[in-house]
């Protein structure tokens, strides 16, 4: 049940929000976690909802656990004198951390073993057992709905508490309902427990104001992923199927446009995910705020995917930063390197494991590690040469807050960033570099090739406009004009005729039904 | 006073949303006479024109009609039944149309035509998600309500005639009566082994309310229905035929299941189908035509219309048919 489909827009959404309207405020959440379930099942299988109950059960668990270790060390503190009380504390949080190990476990083991089992065994296959003549099988299967996802913000819950960010709910419904709650399941946000299962479990009276918003969110969605990234899908499926066919031009255009697909299609579901939640008045973090707009990908990464970047800054970046080996690590090199090293290898080294784990995180395969790593060594470039940019750019009297000047650095972001696209989305690395390559060959500036690529000229005009309205958008955004609440303010004759026109341009101009592929979400098979 | 006030706000609310909805169904009632195709050609943009040239011939005269998905128009060739037993009969299949697309075409079939027998092709009646069937019903009745829903993308190609509602014409024929000639031969070695993989025999709740509807709306307008499974090595299955016969029973409609018996039509899987299994070519139809066409003449009582001067065109058609494949008559 795709967030774009029938059934998902109108009976679903439609008869979930009937409900919660009728139901008392103090069972609303009933509705939400049975809608949830209910969509859990409808979208994928019912025996795989035993693995989102096993992560529910066990983190409820866990985090009641650490609470109680927490509680202990509280009531006896009173009665222990300072040694005593400095062994029991040790002793206390080895115990916090073997609970949360086990949660990490429990979780991460079974992320592991379902997403990621077949890859390490290719890998291990090739490695270690080729040279003993021994393979490990490989075997079919299932990927729990959304697993990438809720895995995420449960251990998000478990550390939390274990960190003493807030105590551990005693409440299992709200729990389940964090993890499962419907619009979010599929691809996130990955929203923190403190950002939503309040909001989540409380009731919400109907709220006008919501439900509308909430609904053109919706329509800004449907209009970037149906009107924009399923037509681009068309050119995209032509050129990178069929890549030897291609050179020049018409392999760059492919590349920019699947960044165009991606970005539309990722931030399309992330509006629809936002807008289903907020007509139940519920309000979601954000997961893009204007990417194209960033002058580094550091701050591109800010942008991007936000919830996930901030997750593994958080739970990846902060955890090794903060474990014993890395705090001998760093004791080492300040002890043995110089101040150049000691400033940038200890945060460098942090950030391999950040971006092991977002390439890892993104699929289980070689492209995703190396696309993981590509943005890695862009990074670790960018700091270590800082200083010298600093001094090229002083020494040709470069004024980096000119708008040219950081204009350019939008420019150069964006290239960087398309390269990263091409890696993502080429079914092999070497697919990857053939087509780098084939950028090169043949090139001129023939726009004319467009037409080759799979679309009509009808498409590439709506793509090229939808594209320039989604930047319109973006710019007003950024300059901290929202849509949504300006036109609201307008009258109600031409408020409505903006919203029948957003309506309408979607069901005219979208990419669906004959001629057109359904086009599943890319991030939903994460 | 307070509590006044948030319900008059309320109702006030309710009331814009209800506005805003009512106008919104009236555009789209507006605007889907102008993307709806003017002719049922494809110059004209008509989905599946082949599906739809019933509309081309005289009203009231196609006396057999197969519906059903693209299985059905490789397997059955309308004007081989009426050169053989003189029977009309009219081929509305489209790829992967399903229980839903079928009872939308057989209400338009039924706008002119009153078909005396209606065969059922039942090969995409199985499903695994009741979701899915759900979504597949409300896209079938919003594109059947609202034409713009199929004919959107037609804004690539209005023209001024298109804001004309008096410029329809829907009277196209289609000379082959919704049948596609294929004379390629890609044999399935493996003959009939497949009826022995497992495949899902789920018809979800969805399919079933509407194929009772279907076969309701038959019997309403006086025709009966017969289930009809082309030989299919990519959908057919032991377990899948048992729900077909099952069905066929609980709905009290006749079964003809080729992929459980080929009823001496000496159909053979490596001579008759033209890619690997999935459809038949022109010598799978022909046997299979022959079939049903002895089947009707066995089971009803339809009307010989070979030497009906009002139905000369069909012995025209049939000729050119033959003479365009290049085939001996």
């Amino acid at each position: 049940m795709a967030y774009t489909s029938y059934v998902y827009l109108t009976l679903f959404l439609g008869i979930t929000f009937l409900l919660y309207t009728i139901f008392p405020k103090k069972y609303k959440w009933v509705v939400l976690l049975s809608m949830s379930y209910l969509y859990y099942i409808a979208a994928s299988r019912l025996w795989l909802i035993i693995f989102i109950l096993m992560t529910t059960m066990s983190v409820y668990f866990g985090a009641i656990w650490l609470e109680k270790i927490n509680d202990l060390f509280q009531s006896v503190k009173k009665v222990l004198d300072r040694e005593q009380k400095k062994v029991f504390k040790e002793k206390l949080i080895w115990q916090k951390k073997m609970v949360v190990g086990l949660m990490l476990f429990v979780n991460l083991g079974t992320l592991a073993v379902l997403k990621y089992y077949n890859f390490f065994a290719d890998v291990l296959n090739i490695t270690l057992f080729h040279h003993i003549h021994k393979s490990l099988p490989f075997l079919k299967l299932f990927l729990p709905l959304g697993i990438s996802f809720y895995t995420l913000q449960a251990i998000s819950y478990v550390i939390d508490v274990y960190r003493g960010k807030y105590k551990a709910d005693h409440c299992l419904a709200r729990v389940a309902l964090y993890l499962s709650f419907f619009p979010t399941i599929v691809e996130g946000p990955i929203a923190r427990y403190d950002q939503v299962a309040h909001q989540l479990y409380e009731g919400h009276s109907f709220h006008y104001e919501n439900l509308t918003h909430g609904a053109q969110l919706i329509v800004w969605g449907m209009f970037k992923k149906i009107v924009i990234a399923d037509r681009a899908n068309m050119l995209v499926n032509h050129v990178f199927d069929d890549y030897i066919q291609f050179s020049g031009l018409s392999v760059v255009i492919a590349i920019v446009f699947y960044t165009i697909q991606l970005y539309t299609e990722f931030s399309g579901c992330m509006d629809i995910v936002r807008g289903s939640a907020q007509i139940f008045s519920i309000h979601l973090p954000e997961n893009f705020k204007q990417p194209f707009f960033s002058k580094s990908i550091n701050e591109f990464w800010t942008r991007w995917h936000m919830t996930l970047g901030a997750w593994l800054r958080d739970y990846v970046f902060y955890s090794v930063s903060l474990s014993n080996p890395f705090k001998k690590f760093n004791h080492y090199v300040r002890e043995h390197c110089g101040e150049y090293f000691t400033k940038l290898l200890p945060a460098t080294t942090a950030l391999l494991f950040v971006w092991l784990c977002n390439g890892l995180w993104h699929g289980a395969s070689i492209k995703y590690v190396m696309y993981g790593m590509y943005y890695y060594i862009i990074m670790v470039i960018g700091m270590f040469m800082e200083p010298i940019f600093l001094r090229i750019t002083k020494f040709l009297h470069i004024k980096k807050e000119t708008k040219y000047f950081q204009l350019f650095q939008i420019v150069r972001t964006v290239i960087i960033v398309n390269i990263g696209m091409l890696i993502f989305r080429a079914d092999t690395l070497t697919a990857a570099w053939q087509m780098f390559i084939s950028c090169f060959h043949n090139f001129s500036l023939d726009f004319s090739v467009i037409g080759n690529l799979g679309l009509d000229i009808y498409d590439i005009y709506v793509i090229i406009i939808g594209v320039i309205i989604v930047f319109v958008v973006g710019l007003l955004r950024e300059r901290g004009i929202h849509i949504r609440e300006s036109v609201a303010k307008w009258n109600i004759v031409f408020r409505w005729a903006f919203y029948l026109a957003g309506v309408f341009s979607v069901i005219i101009f979208g990419a669906y039904g004959y001629g057109y592929d359904l086009v599943s979400f890319i991030y939903a098979q994460f | 006073m307070d509590n006044q006030l948030k319900k008059n706000s309320q109702i006030l609310d309710i009331s814009k949303i209800v506005i805003f909805l009512t106008i919104f169904v009236l555009i789209l009632k507006g605007l889907s006479p102008i993307f709806s195709p003017k002719n049922n050609s494809k110059a004209y943009g008509i989905r599946y024109d082949y599906a739809r040239g019933f509309y081309g011939e005289n009203p009231q005269t196609i006396d057999a009609l197969f519906i059903g998905n693209s299985d059905l128009y490789s397997a059955m060739n309308p004007l081989q039944l009426w050169h053989d037993y003189g029977y009309t009969s009219y081929v509305c299949s489209e790829p992967y149309q399903n229980v839903f697309g079928a009872y939308s075409m057989l209400k338009e079939v039924l706008t002119c035509q009153s078909p005396q027998v209606i065969f059922m092709e039942v090969d995409s009646f199985f499903s695994k998600k009741e979701s899915d069937d759900i979504d597949a019903a409300i896209n079938v009745a919003l594109k059947s309500s609202f034409p713009l829903f199929e004919y959107h993308d037609r804004w690539k190609s209005l023209k001024s005639e298109d804001f004309h509602q008096d410029t329809y014409s829907y009277n196209t024929r289609i000379r082959a009566k919704g049948y596609l000639y294929h004379d390629n031969v890609e044999p399935n070695v493996e003959g009939f082994s497949y009826m022995e993989k497992k495949r899902n025999t789920n018809i979800t709740r969805i399919s079933r309310m509407y194929l009772k509807k279907f076969i309701q709306l038959a019997k309403e307008n006086n025709a009966e229905v017969v289930f009809v499974w082309y030989p299919s090595a990519t959908t057919g299955s032991q377990g899948r035929s048992k729900t077909i016969k099952e069905l066929g029973e609980e709905f009290n409609v006749p079964v003809i299941d080729f992929n459980i018996n080929t009823y001496d039509t000496e159909f053979d899987w490596l001579t008759d189908t033209r890619d690997g299994g999935n459809h038949l070519n022109y010598n799978g139809a022909t046997k299979m035509t022959k079939y049903i066409g002895k089947y009707i003449d066995d089971h009803y009582n339809l009307a010989d219309h070979r030497k009906n001067p009002s139905y000369s065109q069909w012995n025209k058609d049939y000729e050119e048919f033959m003479r365009e494949n290049k085939i001996a008559y």
